[in-house]
């Protein structure tokens, strides 16, 4: 490799570290930069840089008005420098969380496609059905229209149903208006379903990010279907709360609890720790209390990201 | 803080304020490295393709992690083909993994819109873990 070439970036480097490690400038970083930028471009192996880079430090006229810290440290960033370029083209995607992450939002678009499905076709179907069954009533003695009307109120219950399915799978109101209607909707329906009370209330209002309100409309949905399930309960609340620096949510009720010790930690029968896990994929927290005969509350905060602008510096 | 990106010293002016912001971040020494990487590949672009733009820079903050994004800007011919702008190999970098594809995997969140005959904006955001490094 000791073509003119080579030679010729090696210098540019050693030159590069040199005016770097005495003045400490950023001209002669964004030379290291360009240099393991054309050191990739024309093929040389990471080692034969790492070659290159080490001969150079090793060369280095050491400054005596330098300080050994502080020429350290500038000799350290010429090396992050020059081997940025490898590392744009080396790095692999980023953090498991973020897989978790994206697990999530195939997963929504999934349960938001089977729902259209589900109520578009069905629904189409189910009309003709409506429409044929009401054209029957024309032809049929009074014994027919008996059946005749059964049929029909079954059809309806199962519309009803369908409908209901659906709107679990993923309701539109959540992409169309977001969290807290769809709350309202959800609430409404537990409501109505189970004889329960159900109160949303929100402070600040604003959309938040898709994967944020998605998780904390998983949460509640699920929250909400144990106190039906298990609670008792005759009344809960969910409240939404926008902070400066997170959203907080918070889900309680009066009914029977239970012993955090036999359902909590470890099993997940009450998916808690689905809840837990979406949550966590989000940098938030979630805790739980309750006992017997003391209502359960389950408490949400999810970080939001906060942008801090500053002013530029002059232009000099 | 938004930078006018016209010449190679305006690359220089922006990657130096980066770092000043990953150290008063409290990030690490690599995190300067990472921010100067993807502001001279953005802007190379810029200065390649528009000929002038600009490049805004802004801390993040979420929950425990801090980050910085950056922000480029020009109002040139625009991308025609984003997805093959955005393979490795493309453009005149004339090698894989430098460029946009490579300033996408060296972020955390990438977005780019482009639009012909009106210009690109590239948002990047980087972000870095728990507790505040000393460099």
């Amino acid at each position: 490799m000791e073509s003119r070439r080579v030679r010729d970036l090696a210098e540019t480097l050693a030159a590069a570290l040199d005016r770097h490690v005495l003045t400490g400038d950023e001209s002669s970083l964004t030379q290291a930069y360009d240099a393991g930028r054309r050191a990739m471009r024309e093929g040389w192996t990471l080692l034969e840089l790492g070659q290159c880079v080490w001969r150079a430090a090793r060369d280095l006229v050491r400054p005596p008005d330098v300080e050994p810290a502080l020429a350290e440290e500038r000799l350290e960033n010429v090396l992050l420098e020059c081997f940025s370029p490898y590392e744009m083209f080396l790095r692999g995607p980023r953090e498991a969380s973020d897989a978790l992450r994206r697990l999530e939002e195939r997963r929504e678009a999934d349960a938001r496609r089977v729902a259209q499905a589900l109520h578009d076709e069905t629904g189409q179907l189910l009309a003709a059905v409506h429409l044929a069954i009401g054209q029957l009533k024309a032809h049929v003695d009074p014994v027919g229209e008996t059946y005749r009307g059964r049929a029909e109120q079954g059809l309806r219950q199962a519309e009803e149903e369908i409908r209901r399915l659906s709107h679990e799978l993923r309701p539109p109101v959540l992409d169309d208006l977001g969290l807290v209607p769809a709350l309202h909707v959800l609430a409404r329906r537990a409501g109505q379903r189970a004889g329960l009370a159900v109160t949303v209330s929100c402070a600040g209002g604003d959309r938040l990010p898709a994967e944020v309100e998605n998780a904390l409309y998983r949460v509640a949905q699920e929250a909400l279907t144990n106190t039906v399930r298990h609670a008792g309960a005759s009344r809960c609340s969910i409240e939404v709360e926008r902070r400066p620096a997170d959203v907080a949510c918070r889900i309680f009720d009066d009914g029977r609890g239970f012993d955090l010790e036999t359902h909590g930690a470890g099993r997940d029968g009450l998916g808690l720790l689905g809840m837990r896990e979406r949550v966590h994929s989000l940098d938030g927290t979630l805790e739980i209390s309750s006992r017997p005969g003391a209502g359960t509350e389950i408490r949400v905060s999810i970080p939001l990201e906060v942008q801090h602008v500053y002013a530029s510096p002059a232009r000099g | 803080m938004t930078f006018a990106i016209e010449n190679d010293l305006d690359i220089v002016r922006a990657r130096a304020s980066a770092r000043e912001l990953a150290r008063d971040l409290g990030l690490p020494r690599s995190a300067g490295a990472v921010l100067a990487a993807v502001i001279s590949e953005l802007s190379r672009n810029i200065l390649l393709y528009a000929r002038h733009g600009e490049i805004v820079l802004a801390g993040l903050e979420r929950g425990r992690r801090r980050g910085i994004a950056v922000v480029a800007r020009d109002h040139g011919d625009g991308i025609s083909d984003v997805t093959n702008a955005l393979r490795d190999g493309y453009s005149t970098s004339g090698r894989p993994g430098l460029g946009l594809s490579g300033v996408r995997r060296l972020a955390d969140d990438f977005r780019i819109q482009s639009l012909e005959g009106a210009g690109t904006t590239v948002t990047v955001k980087t972000w870095w873990d728990g507790e505040p490094a000393r460099a």
